[in-house]
């Protein structure tokens, strides 16, 4: 969530760019983090593996498209997805009953998942903030499968859209791979201890933070459509 | 505990591209041979290190580590549920024909 504007904003590198580092260090996250929550059984697989399918071609279809869309939009975009991911952190998950699993509604579980893809490959966002709610509200999972289920899936989510911009050149091999070693092992940690800092200063402020970027995000998509 | 072959499978493929990392780094041809002098100079430094073999290794295993985890699992369910390893396969069909367009768009 915070690669792209830490790389765009703070080094300079190109919009594009930032977002396919950020692809690649999703990724790490996800190889880094999933082996503990397949572990502790906290991946729904015949959901994720369908998911997966719609997710990684709403991906890779953005992956593909990414050249021809302007920055601008992106950044606003970016910045709309930060707000709500705000909203999403100060409210408390809602507790599923692991019993009483609802059926899907198998058209809008996949449209969901195939909206979360596009959004991953044109933002370089991990889709965590998208996924984790629809698996949870939607295909009926408890809170922290759905979690669990979600960072499995992001990781062929990110590398299917981050392999199209490596092959196009995008990725700047360097910072990618710095990146991704920093991501997988903080993920790698967090897998393991995070259940223990629930703190909800800790939400709180991380909320107001991701705030302060959302709104130099629009600061910089307006200073791009004055240009 | 759920056991499946794609926990080892992933955990081997984190811990190799961890390994190349140090030992592109320590070659002196990776990022963090470089010192960046200030904040600023940060992108210019980082750019430096596109081309370099160990990091391209690095972001090539990190990058298919999860799809291939995905049929690993898909494979282990095969008997039980047969159309989850289809729709892997078909997965990474997808994934494969976008990257060959990738390259064939340039």
């Amino acid at each position: 969530m915070l690669i792209v504007p830490a790389l765009s904003l703070l080094t300079g590198i190109a919009f594009r760019e930032a977002v396919a580092v950020s692809l690649v260090a999703v990724a790490a996250m996800s190889v880094s983090a999933s082996p503990v929550f397949l572990r502790q059984g906290l991946v729904d697989i015949p959901i994720a593996i369908e998911f997966q399918f719609f997710s990684v071609f709403g991906a890779a279809a953005a992956g593909l498209m990414a050249p021809v869309i302007p920055e601008t939009p992106l950044y606003f975009l970016f910045a709309v997805v930060l707000l709500y991911s705000c909203v999403r952190m100060l409210k408390p998950p809602v507790a599923a009953d692991a019993n009483k699993r609802p059926e899907a509604p198998r058209r809008l579980g996949n449209a969901a998942a195939l909206g979360s893809g596009a959004l991953s490959g044109l933002l370089g966002v991990g889709g965590g903030v998208l996924n984790t709610p629809v698996l949870h509200l939607i295909f009926g999972l408890p809170f922290r499968v759905a979690a669990g289920t979600s960072i499995f899936i992001l990781g062929a989510t990110a590398a299917s859209a981050a392999l199209i911009y490596l092959f196009r050149g995008d990725v700047i091999l360097g910072a990618a791979a710095l990146t991704a070693v920093g991501a997988g092992i903080g993920a790698g940690l967090m897998a393991a201890v995070g259940h223990r800092t629930e703190k909800r200063w800790l939400r709180t402020a991380f909320a107001v933070f991701l705030t302060v970027v959302a709104l130099v995000m629009v600061r910089n998509g307006f200073g791009q459509l004055l240009q | 505990m759920i056991e499946t072959r794609a926990v080892p499978f992933l955990r081997t493929i984190a811990g190799l591209a961890l390994a190349i990392f140090v030992i592109g780094s320590f070659w002196g041809r990776g990022v963090l041979s470089r010192s960046p002098s200030d904040v600023a100079d940060l992108g210019a430094n980082l750019r430096d290190g596109a081309g370099d073999g160990f990091m391209g290794l690095v972001v090539i295993a990190v990058l298919l580590a999860l799809p291939m985890a995905m049929l690993v699992v898909a494979w282990e369910g095969r008997k039980s549920t047969p159309r989850h390893l289809w729709l892997a396969l078909a997965t990474s069909g997808t994934l494969a024909v976008s990257v060959l367009i990738a390259v064939l768009a340039g």
